[in-house]
């Protein structure tokens, strides 16, 4: 075993460590962040499913309509507080309620406030009184 | 020396690149996820465009499948069945592939304009013709789509 061999093999160790390193951290960091990402998607869909079973709750019929509308549509503000009360939200987790301009219900957003979260994970829904049996008073006194 | 020091560096760097393909992988999965889920979302809220559309006088062709409404809109005075079969919700058009109604049920099957399929069950009040709920939307691919490609 000459000297040379054992420089040049240091040298390739050296160098494969080095690099085998930097690629670990980069994996581990891709992982960190794909983990969180999983976690906020989870923490989307439960916000959601949260809202689609308690719009189909008895507790939702009278408090989510807009009583001094014609039109059988939801109070948005009743709304956004009640889903906002009743639901175990994450505090990463934000919602925005917007009414649909040909009127067909409300639209709710859902994303996550937070900047490391690349892409940004938001999903977006229809929610209609009528799909939930909330016009069924309307109907029967039209 | 030189061998095992070149079979060492060997296994670092493979370890090293399978485990970052690992890591690649996962993120791919989470967003072929996060797509799948806003499809369902696009069709959870063609269905709920459906419901809002099924009120008032139109609500008397909840009765009927959709292939009889033609000929069902004498017995529905004053309503169009075209307002259920279709329109555009967000900013995706959807059209009503088929709807089954049952006792106190009906199937409802809408499709999106990139052909995405989703049907869901609707809970039916059996005294008047109205929608009380809505299920979870189970996706059918875009079958219909591609094979009109």
């Amino acid at each position: 075993m000459s000297l040379l061999e054992v420089v040049v093999s240091s040298v390739v160790l050296a160098s494969s460590s080095s690099g085998a390193l930097g690629v670990w951290n980069r994996a581990a960091i891709e992982i960190q962040r794909s983990t969180q990402l999983d976690e906020h998607a989870l923490q989307l869909e439960t916000a959601r499913i949260a809202t689609h079973r308690w719009l189909q709750s008895d507790a939702a019929s009278s408090v989510v309509i807009d009583s001094s509308s014609p039109d059988c549509r939801f109070n948005p503000e009743a709304l956004e507080a009640a889903v906002a009360d009743r639901l175990p939200l994450g505090s990463e987790l934000s919602t925005h309620w917007s009414a649909d301009p040909q009127g067909l219900g409300h639209w709710l957003e859902l994303s996550v406030d937070v900047l490391q979260a690349m892409p940004l994970l938001k999903r977006r829904l229809l929610f209609s009184p009528a799909a939930y049996g909330l016009c069924k008073q309307e109907e029967l006194s039209s | 020396m030189l061998p095992l020091a070149l079979t060492a560096s060997a296994v670092l760097l493979l370890g090293s690149a399978s485990l970052y393909t690992l890591s690649l992988q996962k993120r791919l999965r989470i967003h072929s996820s996060q797509h799948r889920e806003q499809g369902a979302d696009q069709l959870r809220s063609a269905a709920q465009a459906f419901a809002a559309a099924a009120r008032g006088p139109e609500a008397c062709f909840l009765r009927w499948p959709s292939i009889e409404w033609a000929s069902a809109a004498q017995d529905c005075s004053g309503s169009d069945p075209s307002r259920l079969s279709g329109g555009v919700v967000g900013e995706m058009a959807w059209s009503l592939l088929d709807w089954q109604p049952f006792t106190e049920s009906g199937q409802l099957k809408v499709q999106l304009a990139d052909g995405r399929t989703g049907s869901f069950r609707l809970s039916l009040d059996s005294l008047v013709p109205s929608i009380l709920g809505i299920s979870e939307v189970q996706l059918q691919g875009r079958g219909l789509h591609l094979e009109a490609e």
